[in-house]
């Protein structure tokens, strides 16, 4: 499902090292990997250049049997709308509308969903993650367990293929962030869909079916959870 | 994206930044509203006021007084005659062309009635001749649009209430007896040169292709022509040789032949039929000749009559100028002696022409004497005359305001050939007066007097200034399909060493004048718009800044840099749109105070308009689409910086 193949990546390598290097890295579809790592070690970065957000690297990374540098931005655009969702730490919710309009937000921007199937569709992702209560509420009337809860509506909106998960705990308190895993592990149990955390919690990490640890930008060992 | 979810989006956004929506939209809104209220006072002027001083669509030209062809190398020299005309016509851009014959001769006007009350006025003539048919035709047309009918359908219309009559007596004022039902008189259909009497005493006196025979101008032919409808070439009857021109009297008959209007056609009202004199049957074309005149054939001839009241009556009661038939009863019967009958009179729409009243200092006092039934001179007025009354001689003969041109159809008046308040110029040429109606209006009418038929000015030209007063039109009227043809046409008349009348050349300084203003209004408001749009590029750079976030979102759930750039040029067009719509309705609201100031302070002046604002759809539109383009030039530049951010990093360090 996604494949990274020697991946190099530096901001600025005059000012600082490369953010990553050399890093190879293999995820089969339905898997639950977990990126472990200390901040500024390159998560992130890894995240953004699988989710199709980040182009500007060396080698290779391939998703879904997309190579995803050599692909245009609308085919690109459409990749993201389609087969892979995010999840931030910070939610990224957008405060005028509410949730949701956040969680049918992706169906502006691709025609997966029917425009008669989005109310419909966007009322089964919140009852899915528990939040179809507060569907007309704002974002910062809520708690950020249940912002992340609405944030995870929106990424499961369009039933993406793979799930991008960037610190989805860090905000939240020991509850909501395990209320939040819960989904993950649901989502990828049930509807087959491959998760990638990146986090640096070791308990949170222990949740997935294999570690990735990454140290420096080095992709410095893997091993395969109980 | 699609239209619809895109449009969602950027109302979504509009919604929420409603200040940064009303800040940039208002220098559109003052840009806009700028260059719309001059504009739209530019066009009315133009539109409002100079097009009704200056059609438009109209050019005339005269023959260039300085010859330049010397100096230029591509001059086609033209005459001002019917060769000239057709080449004008094979213009493109000219619809029609009317040439134009100036008199050439003193003549005063003299106008009673419910204009200038029953003392009369009397004040110097300027006309001119315009082809009959043409602005018949062009006065008829205008009758049809104004009902909205033909005049066919006009007719049918009225039918059903019509009343029988047997001649105009039977009809009310403004009707005539047609087909024995009374229907409105068409004006328009009475330009025409009735033929009027001019008396002529030489071939001098005459127009060319006209012979002075028996004391009047009529048109030489030959054997088969050329004449007009209702008349034929024949040999006029004399008694000796000067009542034949230049040709000779034998056998009671001119040896030149003559067109003259024959009774088989209908004689005209004012005329009777005349039978031929004959002596036997092969004197006659129909081969009877019955008691000295032939049985069928005749010729038409002006009736004669009396007038015996003087100028005070006929001011007091115009039927009177009617006068009397000698010898007739009202009835057709001869009068006898001893017996008393109403005398006979003219017919309805004829009067009685008096050739031989004038007498020095007895001018207008006494009108009486012999003379022949006439119809009046048709004469077209120019709309503007009727501004001139209003604003002019309206307060100073102390008379009500006239409402429209139509209130002058039908208006009588008379003018006198050959005299002037200035100077004698026609010596040994008799004055003589005659009678005009007003038919109708038009442009191409002389603005400061009457416009009558054109063979008829010819034929006034010969008799008080000789034949080469006639050989050339004086001027030449274009109309143009269309005011776009303007340039084109210019520039093809420069070739043809002809130039502008002064007019026609007034009006265009006036509308250079006014492109001049329209263009400095437009660099103005493009300051104004400009400013605007770099207001705009500083607004949605704020704003860029702002929503850097939401732009990483928008990328992480699917948009497209296309997409992004489209949301904020979407933007700037609502922007454009409402600052467009908001400068208009301010630009139309001051224009309404500018007009009602303009009412209150200013007070009436000639060619005033209603409204000195003209706002036409497609300046409407060109300062709306101006709005749009200035909105998405300043939208521009931040839309591409927008679309240009890596998602990734304004996500991480946002």
């Amino acid at each position: 499902m996604i494949r990274l193949t020697a991946i190099h990546k530096a901001y600025d390598p005059q000012a600082s090292g490369p953010v990553l290097r050399d890093a190879n890295l293999a995820i089969a579809s339905g898997e639950f990997v977990a990126i472990l790592g200390k901040s500024g070690s390159g998560k992130t970065t890894l995240l953004n250049i699988i989710g199709g957000l980040d182009r500007d690297y060396a080698g290779t990374a391939v998703v879904d049997g997309l190579e995803l540098k050599r692909m245009k931005d609308r085919d690109l655009s459409r990749f993201r709308n389609r087969t892979i969702s995010f999840v931030f730490q910070t939610f990224n919710l957008l405060p005028h509308l509410s949730c949701a309009e956040n969680v049918a937000y992706p169906a502006y921007f691709g025609d997966v969903v029917p425009r008669s199937e989005i109310g419909a569709r966007a009322r089964e992702a919140m009852e899915r993650v528990g939040i179809a209560h507060k569907s007309q509420a704002y974002p910062n009337t809520l708690s950020g367990g249940e912002r992340q809860r609405v944030a995870i509506a929106r990424a499961i909106f369009q039933r993406p293929k793979i799930l991008l998960a960037d610190e989805p705990t860090g905000n939240l308190d020991s509850a909501s962030g395990q209320h939040v895993m819960n989904l993950f592990l649901e989502l990828n149990r049930k509807d087959g869909v491959t998760v990638m955390l990146v986090t640096h919690d070791e308990h949170l990490a222990a949740l997935a079916h294999r570690i990735v640890r990454i140290a420096d930008g080095r992709i410095v060992g893997e091993e395969k959870t109980a | 994206m699609k239209l619809g979810k895109l449009s969602a989006v950027i109302f979504q956004n509009v919604r929420r930044n409603r200040k940064n929506f009303i800040f940039s939209t208002v220098g559109i809104t003052i840009g806009v509203s700028v260059f719309s209220f001059f504009v739209a006072l530019t066009v009315g002027i133009r539109e409002e006021v100079l097009n009704r001083i200056y059609p438009v669509d109209l050019i005339e030209v005269e023959p260039a007084s300085v010859s330049i062809a010397g100096a230029r190398s591509n001059v086609e020299r033209i005459g001002f005659n019917p060769e000239g005309v057709a080449v004008l016509q094979g213009i493109e851009g000219v619809a029609r062309v009317y040439p134009k014959l100036r008199s050439h001769f003193q003549a005063t006007y003299r106008m009673g009635g419910q204009l200038f009350g029953s003392q009369g006025v009397t004040f110097e003539a300027y006309f001119d001749g315009l082809d009959d048919g043409l602005l018949r035709a062009e006065l008829e047309k205008s009758a049809g649009r104004k009902s909205g009918k033909s005049m066919k359908d006009r007719l049918k219309a009225r039918y059903g209430r019509q009343h029988r009559c047997y001649d105009a007596e039977d009809c009310t004022p403004g009707e005539e007896c047609f087909e024995g039902l009374c229907r409105p008189i068409e004006y328009g259909s009475l330009f025409r040169d009735h033929g009027e009497f001019i008396p002529c005493k030489g071939e001098e006196m005459c127009a060319d292709g006209y012979g002075c025979v028996t004391g009047r101008c009529l048109k030489t032919c030959g054997t088969d022509g050329p004449c007009g409808p209702g008349e034929e070439c024949m040999a006029a009857g004399c008694r000796v040789d000067g009542e034949c021109g230049s040709g000779k009297c034998e056998g009671g008959r001119c040896s030149r032949t003559v067109c003259l209007p024959v009774c088989s056609a209908g004689c005209p009202p004012g005329t009777e039929c005349i039978p031929e004199t004959c002596k036997a049957d092969e004197d006659c074309r129909d081969g009877a000749c019955l008691d000295g005149r032939c049985a069928l054939a005749g010729t038409c001839s002006h009736v004669t009559c009396v007038q015996n009241h003087e100028e005070a009556e006929l001011m007091a009661n115009p039927d009177l100028r009617r006068g009397e038939l000698p010898g007739l009863c009202e009835d057709g019967t001869p009068m006898t002696p001893g017996a008393a009958c109403p005398p006979a009179r003219c017919p309805a729409s004829t009067y009685c022409s008096v050739q031989s009243y004038f007498r020095p200092g007895y001018l207008w006092k006494d009108r009486r004497g012999e003379g022949r039934c006439e119809e009046p001179i048709p004469v077209v007025l120019n709309p503007i005359v009727l501004e001139l009354f209003n604003m002019v001689l309206k307060s100073t003969l102390e008379k009500t305001q006239l409402g429209t041109m139509d209130t002058l159809l039908g208006y009588g008046g008379s003018v006198t050939f050959g005299h002037s308040f200035y100077k004698d110029t026609v010596k040994d040429r008799t004055p003589v007066e005659k009678r005009l109606v007003v038919v109708g209006y038009s442009n191409k009418a002389l603005e400061a007097g009457v416009t009558m038929p054109m063979s008829f000015v010819e034929r006034a030209n010969a008799r008080y200034k000789g034949k080469g007063a006639t050989r050339q039109f004086d001027s030449i009227i274009l109309q143009l399909a269309g005011a776009e043809y303007l340039p084109d046409v210019l520039s093809r008349l420069e070739q043809f060493n002809i130039q502008l009348s002064r007019r026609s050349a007034e009006a265009e300084k006036f509308r250079t004048v006014l492109l001049v203003a329209i263009a400095i209004f437009f660099i103005m408001a493009s300051i104004i718009l400009a400013i605007a749009a770099i207001n705009i590029t500083h607004t949605f750079l704020m704003v860029i800044y702002e929503r850097k976030r939401e732009i990483g979102i928008l990328r992480a759930i699917g948009a497209t840099k296309m997409d992004i750039r489209l949301l904020f040029l979407g933007e700037s067009l609502l922007i454009g749109a409402a600052g467009g719509a908001a400068g208009n309705g301010i630009a139309f609201g001051l224009s309404k105070a500018a007009d009602f100031l303009a009412n209150r302070y200013i007070g009436e002046f000639p060619f005033q308009p209603d409204t000195f604002f003209h706002f036409r759809p497609e300046w409407v539109a060109a300062s709306i689409a101006f709005a749009l383009f200035f909105s998405l030039l300043g939208a521009f530049f931040p839309a591409n910086r927008a679309a240009a951010m890596d998602p990734a990093r304004t996500l991480t360090l946002a």
